[in-house]
């Protein structure tokens, strides 16, 4: 790096005039006293839901996928919704620690850690849900390929379709998990090394284990070093293939309303806002709880608003570049998909279309439900003061949590519930199984991030360090006394600018 | 550091040389084919795919520039003035593009004038173009354009008066700086949505049956490289001028990256779109494809797919070829050239419909032609301000910039 300036206008990322061993202790200090009540209190409730959830799972493999909703026109709905919302959450991870590696965006240091985290937990969390919806799920590890003895020998075996889609899909998350905890695993391998230096006895033991007996030798930082680089460089195009190929699950068919092309960068987009979604709504509690605050800053809260008002904008012109090409298109059935089944609501636009009363969309709650959650509301972060309110924000995140959600409800169910004849005409409502299912994926998820957020160090502590002498509040000094003599420096042509531009290796001419 | 560009005056000749042959030699493309069959069609179609890649290039640097304005890039400061020269060809490119699409219009989309098209139950009547004749006809057609044109010329002149207000700022400069980001913001809302509407209105019109929700991000993607592509030419060719002595391997670096990585997402919106297509085999869409794969257009849509994917992922793969600006200039050149193709097979097929054929008085008289004119645009910008923006809160962080 060299030079350690950044221009005063950059808001500092470490506040508090942290030392290198304050942050230290401060990371370290909730794996090293015992949980408050309120986390006991919270994991109990998390544990339940899990507990409740995996029995509705076992009830569902005992009695098979009819205790759900799903009936002979909507075959796929709740459990394909929750699958896709669980992925898409586990995308902010992978983007803050491979993408924004890349764009050299400091801030992810103060949360990369806890995002990566929550990626595996959702992803774990997704697997399920296609894993039940098999109905047979003994047989789960046919979508496997490997060198089977089904139905005869050598190629004449049975083997996976390997043209569709679903196939794809295990490939890209199975893919997507391994380098997403490889990638959060050796970054933690530095920082359990710090923790299990602070401990004794049985903690000391384990800790070791987990740091892989890591000593800080400058040998074993340059390894790190080139690994956390193949590791990025694996992880950024992931970022983009795995909702790819989830959208494809849909676009591949010729379903209107799934057919379309924007799908793929669209869910990639949405994926994205999701995840960010779900990271303020963790990491405003967490930071909080753990007394992070000088670390996980409004500066750190305002630049993922930024990016949550990209990624929501870029859904919103994704949605009005469908409604609008729906209409181009010309085609009947792409019409009636976007203008009967989603907009057309019993006040306003149904009667705009011209319909009679009773005869709106049967789902077009869900429809505005996503498009006020995830187009209109983020919205309210163009404005700087939004943008650095922790209610609001907390607020706003939990909105769009709801709205992706309604997203892939949208898109799956009302795509599908009114079919070709209008005899096979349908309407889907979840049971309680599938419900409790849903609930019990989110206990799972909390359960999962509270152990996290009690054993493990939530904030990258050797990261932070690496940023400490550009970002720290106290070497962050006044915009124009800072700069004042560099701009002297550069009309004289001397000191400091004549020195870093010797230094950078300039081309000949 | 030499902040004056002065014009050497043998560049300003070469510029002027290049317009003249391409007026010349388009001017007897012109008299010659006009006559033809399909012959005015091919002439417009031509005249539309290389305007327009040039006003995307000149969109690419005021929309990077303001990208990087709202995101903090400080690495990028040393260069902005570079993006802005080649933004400041947003006026006139977006000029001719009225031109081109008022006297051509007829000639290039064939469903405004064919009445019959639209007589319900007549011999001729096409459904699909009747349905959507209230968004495609001229009259509103041209009204969009203009709209487009005035945004992004009011928003180029908007955020440059304001980047040489910032250099005589003094001490004042922070305030200047906001308002910046906040013209920036602006842009880049409204780029965002006239981007892919242009591109449906310009291109996805010409075959009016055929629609694709991936077409305007494909576009983007197509301008965005040639864009980034157009930055390391010029930065080259001033660099072999003496001047910009402040912009080094360490930016040359990051250029690079951004061409390597949006070379990669180019081809993941061309496959996307391809392969869902494809796949999914409904005879509407596969119509668009299928054009592009007969007459010998196969080949040049294989071909662009090949230099604007496959060279630069090989080339730029690594880190020594993105630090080497003779490689890098090499490609961005090469890059050019390969969506200067896939604009043409995006074009021609669905305009001309007969077989693919380049002419060098015809589609290579106007590349030249062009080549010209925007290195005379661009340049003369250069030679008006500072090449750096020393005023610039970030100025430091870009000289003293180290990847």
């Amino acid at each position: 790096m060299g030079h350690n300036y950044s221009s005063p206008l950059r808001e500092p990322l470490i506040t508090g005039k942290k030392s290198y061993s304050d942050i230290t202790d401060d990371i370290c200090k909730s794996t090293e006293s015992a949980p408050p009540p309120l986390w006991w209190v919270a994991i109990s409730i998390s544990a339940t839901l899990a507990i409740i959830g995996l029995l509705a799972i076992a009830w569902t493999i005992w009695q098979g996928i009819g205790v759900w909703g799903l009936n002979r026109t909507v075959g796929w709905a709740w459990d394909i919704t929750n699958f896709v919302w669980w992925v898409g959450i586990g995308h902010a991870g992978t983007l803050i620690s491979a993408i924004l590696l890349l764009f050299r965006q400091k801030w992810r240091t103060g949360v990369n850690r806890a995002a990566e985290a929550m990626t595996i937990f959702a992803v774990v969390c997704a697997a399920v849900f296609p894993g039940i919806h098999m109905g047979r799920i003994w047989y789960s590890f046919f979508i496997f390929p490997y060198p089977n003895t089904r139905g005869g020998e050598g190629l004449s075996s049975l083997w996976p379709n390997f043209n569709s889609p679903l196939l794809w899909d295990v490939f890209a998350i199975s893919t997507y998990l391994t380098v997403s905890l490889l990638f959060w695993y050796s970054g933690l391998v530095p920082d359990f090394a710090t923790i299990r230096d602070r401990a004794t006895g049985i903690r000391k033991k384990i800790y070791n284990v987990l740091a892989f007996g890591w000593q800080g030798k400058a040998k074993q930082w340059q390894r790190f070093e080139s690994l956390s680089l193949v590791l990025a460089g694996l992880a950024t195009p992931l970022v983009l293939s795995v909702h790819t190929i989830v959208s494809f699950d849909f676009a591949t068919s010729v379903i209107p309303g799934w057919h379309t092309t924007i799908f793929p960068p669209y869910f990639v987009a949405g994926a994205i806002f999701s995840g960010f979604a779900m990271v303020l709504t963790l990491m405003i509690i967490t930071r909080k709880v753990l007394n992070l605050e000088d670390y996980i800053t409004i500066g750190h809260i305002e630049s993922m608003n930024k990016v949550i008002v990209l990624t929501g904008s870029i859904v919103g012109v994704a949605y009005i570049t469908e409604l609008f090409v729906a209409w181009y298109s010309g085609n009947p059935y792409e019409q009636w998909v976007f203008f009967r089944n989603r907009i057309a609501d019993p006040y306003l636009f149904g009667p705009m279309l011209g319909l009679e009363e009773g005869d709106h969309a049967p789902y077009w709650w869900a429809y505005w439900m996503m498009m006020t959650c995830n187009v209109i509301s983020p919205q309210f972060f163009w404005f700087k003061k939004l943008r650095r309110s922790i209610v609001f924000t907390f607020i706003l995140s939990i909105f769009i949590n709801i709205g992706m959600w309604f997203e892939r409800f949208v898109i799956i169910v009302t795509s599908l519930h009114r079919d070709f004849i209008p005899s096979a005409w349908t309407y889907y409502s979840p049971t309680i199984v599938e419900v409790l299912i849903y609930t019990g994926t989110l206990g799972i998820f909390f359960t999962l991030f509270l152990l996290f957020a009690r054993t493990f160090p939530v904030i990258a502590i050797a990261e932070v360090k690496s940023i400490l002498k550009t970002s720290g509040d106290q070497y962050v000094t006044d915009f124009e006394k800072a700069d004042d003599k560099f701009f002297e420096e550069v009309e004289s042509g001397a000191g400091e600018l004549a020195g870093g531009l010797a230094g950078a290796k300039s081309y000949k001419k | 550091m030499n902040q004056n560009f002065k014009i050497p005056s043998r560049l300003n000749l070469i510029c002027l040389i290049l317009m003249a042959v391409g007026a010349v030699l388009f001017a007897i493309g012109w008299f010659t084919t006009i006559g033809e069959d399909h012959g005015a069609s091919r002439l417009w179609a031509a005249l539309l795919y290389n305007n327009f890649l040039f006003l995307g290039i000149a969109l690419i640097g005021l929309f990077f520039a303001a990208v990087h304005e709202i995101g903090y890039g400080g690495w990028l400061i040393s260069l902005k003035r570079v993006l802005e020269a080649v933004a400041s060809y947003i006026p006139i490119g977006g000029i001719l593009m009225l031109v081109i699409l008022v006297l051509g219009g007829h000639d290039l989309y064939h469903h405004w004038d064919n009445d019959a098209l639209y007589v319900v139950d007549g011999p001729e009547y096409d459904a699909l173009v009747a349905q959507k004749r209230s968004y495609l006809n001229m009259p509103f057609f041209l009204i969009r354009a203009v709209i487009y044109v005035v945004l992004w010329v009011v928003f180029y002149l908007w955020f440059r008066r304001n980047s040489l207000k910032l250099d005589a700022a003094g001490d004042n400069r922070v305030p200047v700086y906001k308002r910046s980001k906040m013209i920036s913001a602006l842009f880049l809302f409204f780029f965002a949505i006239t981007s892919s509407t242009a591109a449906w209105d310009w291109f996805m019109s010409i075959d009016p049956h055929w629609y694709s929700t991936l077409y305007g991000w494909y576009t983007f993607a197509s301008i965005f490289v040639s864009g980034l592509c157009a930055v390391v030419i010029i930065i080259y060719m001033l660099k072999r001028m003496g001047y910009l002595e402040a912009v080094n391997e360490e930016h040359m670096h990051d250029l690079g990256k951004f061409i390597f990585g949006f070379s990669v997402f180019w081809t993941y919106l061309w496959f996307s779109q391809f392969l869902l297509i494809w796949y999914a085999n409904i005879s509407e869409e596969t119509l668009y494809f299928k054009t592009r794969f007969e007459g010998g257009y196969k080949f040049v849509f294989f071909l662009a797919m090949f230099i604007n994917f496959v060279v630069p992922f090989f080339v730029l793969l690594t880190r020594g070829a993105k630090r080497a600006l003779g490689t890098l200039v090499f490609m961005s050149v090469l890059l050019i050239l390969g969506h200067w193709l896939d604009f043409y097979v995006m074009t021609h097929p669905g305009v001309v419909g007969t077989g693919a054929e380049f002419s060098l008085f015809i589609e290579f008289a106007l590349l030249i032609f062009y080549v010209g004119l925007f290195g005379f645009v661009v340049f003369r910008s250069l030679s008006k301000a500072p090449l750096y923006q020393l005023n610039h809160p970030f100025m430091k962080e870009s000289l003293i910039h180290h990847t």
